[in-house]
């Protein structure tokens, strides 16, 4: 498309005096000069070369493949220089299988002029362009989904249990199970930005002042549950003892006051040291790091590798 | 003036001399935070012990008349506090604790949200 736009403008400004030849030449381009089923005498470059139409259709299997679509079975599928002979079937087949996948995204079909022939280099190139509108757009549907376990140490968007949607940066990164595309997965897996996104959340290893705030934090948790044991602890032997004493009282009364008063003391006392192991709990919970339920909560996953912007992508919801 | 310079200089050159206390507390705190609770866990065990052993030694003493009513005692009382503790909904607390714990966690490892 570019050539052919270069040369007509070219000869358009030079009136066609300077470069009748050209002219000829463009003109040539133009019909690609398709007579019945053989090319005369294609030039490199300025024809639709036999690497073309493989690009092509390599290009389409690949959009096809992102989307969960068969490769196509395409007819003539080894093309061999100069000896191939182009078919308007081989327009049509590319045009099909890229009408699939716009399908399966149900958006609308590209359009394309009336095929030859003679088959021109414009028709490929309106295939070159749907494909590249699809090629270049973020991941828009689902396809086959798989489950895999892939390594996520980037911002996870969640939904606290408030209803607040936060952005939340593990310490290291986890390695989730998670459903997804696989395509969307290669897609992801094969950035070289999200790796290091990921080793530069590793590599920092120097404690920071919020580091010790949180160390703080677990100690002080760590050190209330170990209040609230040796409380309860305390709570229940009084109990305790106060239950043997009444099993050794002397009247019904001082018997049935002291077992029962004993009983709810030694009660009580457990519940602290339930609230005690409650605390404990917290610290275990809290070296856990924040635990998402991914399968359920979509993740957003941005990257941004020239600084240019931030590519977003979607993990789960469907 | 000056002064205020100098109290500010000396203020500043203190808090540098001393700035490796605070990585020294924090650690310092969590293995005394740790200790601590294994402490508590063996002191609760302890007690725990020495008033069931109570119980025992007062259970061998004990004539048969008040092993007896003790007996029944504790098991109206088991049979009340199992019936009050059934009333409780113990999964909705569960749940809330654990939705309380979660976005405990989730707030104090966060970063900034960008809104």
């Amino acid at each position: 498309m570019r050539r052919r736009t270069f040369l007509a403008s070219v000869i358009s400004a030079t009136g066609g005096v300077l470069l009748p030849g050209a002219r000829r030449f463009a003109r040539a381009v133009e019909t690609l000069q398709y007579r019945g089923t053989i090319y005369a005498t294609p030039s490199r470059g300025d024809i639709v070369m036999a690497g073309d139409l493989t690009r092509l259709r390599t290009q389409v299997n690949d959009v096809r493949a992102r989307y969960g679509l068969a490769a196509f079975q395409w007819t003539d599928p080894v093309i061999i220089p100069q000896e191939t002979i182009i078919k308007a079937v081989h327009v049509q087949e590319l045009r099909q299988a890229i009408d699939d996948v716009y399908v399966r995204l149900g958006r609308p079909l590209p359009l394309f002029d009336a095929l030859g022939p003679p088959i021109r280099y414009r028709d490929f190139g309106d295939v070159q362009n749907a494909v590249t509108v699809i090629a270049t757009q973020p991941y828009a549907g689902p396809d086959v989904v798989i489950k895999e376990e892939v390594f996520v140490p980037f911002l996870q968007w969640y939904v606290d249990p408030f209803g607040v949607t936060r952005q939340c940066l593990t310490f290291t990164g986890c390695w989730t199970e998670i459903h997804a595309s696989k395509s969307l997965l290669d897609q992801i897996q094969a950035r070289r930005d999200t790796t290091l996104l990921a080793n530069g959340l590793q590599q920092r290893t120097m404690p920071t002042m919020r580091d010790y705030a949180i160390a703080w934090g677990i100690a002080v948790t760590l050190e209330a549950g170990a209040v609230l044991l040796m409380a309860g602890g305390k709570i229940s032997q009084a109990g305790l003892l106060t239950i043997a004493e009444g099993l050794a009282a002397g009247t019904v009364g001082a018997q049935v006051t002291l077992i029962a008063g004993g009983f709810f003391v030694t009660l009580t006392g457990t519940a602290v040291i339930a609230l005690g192991i409650g605390a404990l709990y917290v610290v275990w919970r809290w070296s856990q790091g924040p635990q998402v339920p991914v399968q359920q909560q979509s993740i957003r996953i941005e990257v941004s590798p020239d600084g240019l912007g931030w590519d977003v992508f979607e993990i789960g919801g469907w | 003036m000056p002064r205020l310079f100098v109290a500010l200089g000396a203020g500043f050159a203190l808090a540098l001399a001393l700035s490796w206390w605070i990585p020294a507390m924090a650690y310092v705190m969590l293995a005394f935070a740790l200790a601590s609770v294994v402490v508590a866990l063996a002191y609760s065990v302890a007690a725990w012990s020495e008033g069931v052993q109570k119980i025992v030694v007062a259970w061998k003493a004990a004539p048969r008349r008040n092993r007896v009513i003790f007996g029944v005692t504790v098991f109206v009382l088991l049979a009340i506090t199992a019936a009050a503790l059934s009333l409780v909904p113990w999964s909705r607390l569960w749940a809330g604790y654990s939705a309380m714990v979660g976005s405990l966690i989730q707030f104090v490892t966060r970063i900034a949200p960008r809104g």
